[in-house]
């Protein structure tokens, strides 16, 4: 819901710094409640229980857990549970190609992991 | 019978004298006509050198005064907020004018050259920042072919130096855009390096190396490289284009420089085209002021001059009108030759003249030799000139002419000048150059961490920012750990990824330069280039000292 003061974020990346730094950063400047997931395949469990209002996802995902799915594969496989969820995704990467294969396949946005990027990520969460 | 004998004696004696002078004569006669000939040639070729000047002066005018007037008037048109479907074409047109006057300096670049008549500029200038903008100019082709293009200058090589920073983006753009366009996969590698530092002259020598993993060039072809309008082969003028220009111009300006350019290629591997200049170091500082000048270079500081526009081309009148005025509040006449100039003059009062050159009737050089002797007046006079040769900027000066801005002209170069002329603004004074000894030890005592963003982000919280602080130095032995597995097995798919996720860590600690060093590894890993071990050494380095650092601080 657009201009809901609470919202419910899940944040999905394995690097611990900057999704600690992301969750402090939202938290102390909103009211919205962060979740924090390291794989993909953790997220999807709990999307079946609560549907969030945002998710932020990381591109790179088995740097920690060898296995894990990456970014795209978790962003197709959210999509299918349910096509309306909002995706945005997180990336060192600046890659034009990548960021277009992401917004074809549904994600809202793709944003770079830089110093500007934790505003960003915030003012997108309170659309 | 002794008289027969001595007659017989004498008239063969004569006959041969005979022949020979004969010989002498047409001998004679033929140096005489091979010495026309000789002085016949050389009175040709001064007369075509002379042809050849005056040709180069007047296609340089022809040719830049209309490019002039359709890049300046494009310009203008995107400053008078265009209709949004209008600006695409309008920027079409801009790209395509630039590249036509790309070609057309190509050119006109190596006539000028091997007429001996270029001059090398001497400002400061920042190699890092040619290097990026050399970057920027192959990256789209180079992404499109999906190669790698990487940037090695380490800080060892100093950053500022004093020479013509055109001239080597021109060289390293034709290099590297060569090397672009023979590598269909892999990377291309623009690699500086120190080479002698001479303390006594304060100047450095720095190789720059272009390294492509392309289709290589074949030993019998090395030699006539750097010749005009040779490329490899034939068919490759229709596969990969181009004039053929431009490594023979590379080379001659190279030459210019006092340097030298080498080539050593594998056909099928690669090719790495080197050269070495010689550049003055300058001072950093320096640097940093004259940047801020141009970009402070509002036009207001002109508020309130009368000037005098004086050309016969109806567009180069409006084009400096009208850049003059977007950026100032001041008063404009015209005049469309020499006549009509001196006759305003004698009416009126103007603070600064700019005179075109080239008019029909009394010419820019006639105009100002009047204005300055006849008329005794100091006004000061810009001379607006298509031509830069060195023999015509000083005609410009023996008139009497203060200064002069070369056609096609910036708006802040207008400013510039004018203000200049005019008193507005005050030269920066020449600086001495800085000491060399600081680039002889290694960067030693520059910080690698920066608490800057840190702080602000944890809004000066010691407790927070220690939290950050310790999750990294927490993380490091484990990624080394990584890092040194990776290079064991040769792993540059693992240790590319593991640089890749460790990227937020560094930015939160503030560590820019491993950052950069960090996308510099990651692109050489994805073009599986061995010299990613020596750059793997470099970042544990900089990692070890962030450690030392933070633990000192915390």
């Amino acid at each position: 819901m657009p201009g809901k003061l609470s919202k419910n974020i899940f944040v999905i990346d394995d690097e611990e710094m900057y999704s600690t730094a992301l969750e402090e950063y939202i938290t102390r400047k909103s009211r919205h409640t962060v979740k924090l997931f390291k794989t993909g395949e953790e997220c999807l469990d709990e999307l079946y229980k609560t549907i969030p209002d945002v998710i932020i996802l990381d591109y790179n995902l088995s740097t920690v857990v060898k296995d894990a799915a990456n970014g795209m594969a978790i962003l197709e496989a959210i999509k299918k549970i349910d096509n309306n969820i909002r995706v945005i995704m997180l990336s060192s990467q600046e890659s034009y190609a990548t960021a277009m294969n992401t917004i074809k396949v549904g994600a809202e946005d793709y944003i770079i992991k830089d110093e500007n990027s934790f505003d960003r990520v915030l003012v997108m969460c309170n659309e | 019978m002794l008289s027969f004998l001595g007659l017989a004696l004498i008239l063969l004696f004569s006959f041969f004298a005979y022949r020979n002078y004969a010989r002498q004569r047409k001998l004679n006669a033929a140096l005489q006509t091979e010495r026309s000939k000789a002085i016949g040639q050389k009175v040709r070729a001064e007369r075509s050198e002379a042809f050849k000047q005056q040709f180069l002066a007047n296609m340089s005018h022809e040719i830049r005064t209309p490019m002039n007037a359709v890049s300046s008037i494009t310009d203008i048109l995107l400053n008078k907020e265009p209709r949004p479907d209008q600006v695409g074409y309008l920027e079409a047109i801009s790209k395509s004018s630039a590249t036509l006057l790309y070609i057309i300096n190509d050119i006109l670049d190596l006539s000028k050259i091997e007429a001996g008549k270029i001059d090398l500029e001497v400002i400061d200038f920042s190699l890092s920042d040619i290097l990026n903008q050399v970057k920027d100019a192959l990256a789209y082709k180079a992404e499109e072919k999906g190669l790698s293009l990487l940037i090695d200058k380490p800080d060892t090589v100093p950053d500022v130096v004093v020479g013509d920073p055109y001239r080597l983006t021109q060289i390293l753009v034709n290099l590297g855009g060569n090397a672009v366009k023979f590598t269909e996969r892999g990377s291309v590698e623009l690699k500086v390096e120190n080479g002698e530092l001479k303390m006594k002259d304060n100047t450095v020598e720095v190789k720059f190396s272009i390294i492509d993993t392309g289709i290589g060039i074949p030993q019998d072809k090395l030699q006539t490289l750097f010749e005009n309008f040779t490329q490899v082969n034939s068919s490759d003028t229709r596969k990969y284009g181009g004039t053929g220009l431009g490594l023979s111009i590379s080379k001659k300006l190279i030459e210019l420089h006092g340097g030298s350019i080498s080539v050593y290629s594998v056909e099928g591997r690669g090719s790495t085209f080197s050269f070495r200049i010689s550049y003055p170091v300058s001072s950093v500082q320096n640097l940093q002021q004259r940047i801020m000048q141009k970009e402070k270079m509002d036009g207001s500081i002109l508020d309130g001059l009368r000037i005098l526009i004086v050309d016969d081309n109806e567009y180069n009148r409006l084009v400096a009108e009208e850049s003059l005025n977007l950026k100032a509040k001041v008063a404009i006449s015209t005049a469309v030759n020499g006549q009509e100039a001196i006759n305003m003059l004698k009416e009126n009062e103007y603070d600064v003249i700019l005179m075109d050159i080239q008019m029909p009737g009394i010419d820019g050089y006639e105009a100002t030799r009047y204005i300055r002797d006849s008329m005794r007046s100091k006004v000061p006079i810009i001379a607006l000139t298509a031509s830069v040769l060195r023999t015509d900027l000083d005609k410009c000066r023996d008139a009497g002419m203060n200064s002069y801005i070369p056609k096609p002209f910036k708006a802040w170069q207008l400013i510039s000048t004018i203000a200049d002329v005019t008193g507005r603004k005050t030269v920066a004074a020449i600086p001495k150059p800085e000491s060399l000894k600081k680039y002889i030890r290694n960067a030693e005592n520059i910080a690698v961490t920066d608490m800057t963003y840190l702080g602000k982000f944890c809004e000066d919280d010691g407790v927070r920012m220690k939290k950050y602080i310790t999750m990294y130095i927490e993380a490091v032995p484990g990624f080394k750990e990584t890092i040194k597995e990776g290079i064991q097995n040769k792993d540059v798919e693992n240790i590319a990824l593991h640089i890749h996720s460790f990227k937020p860590k560094w930015m939160m600690m503030g560590m820019n330069t491993t950052r950069d060093l960090a996308v510099h590894i990651d692109a050489l890993c994805k073009a599986n280039n061995s010299s990613v071990y020596q750059q793997l050494e470099r970042l544990m380095v900089q990692i070890d000292k962030s450690v030392d650092e933070l633990k000192d601080k915390y």
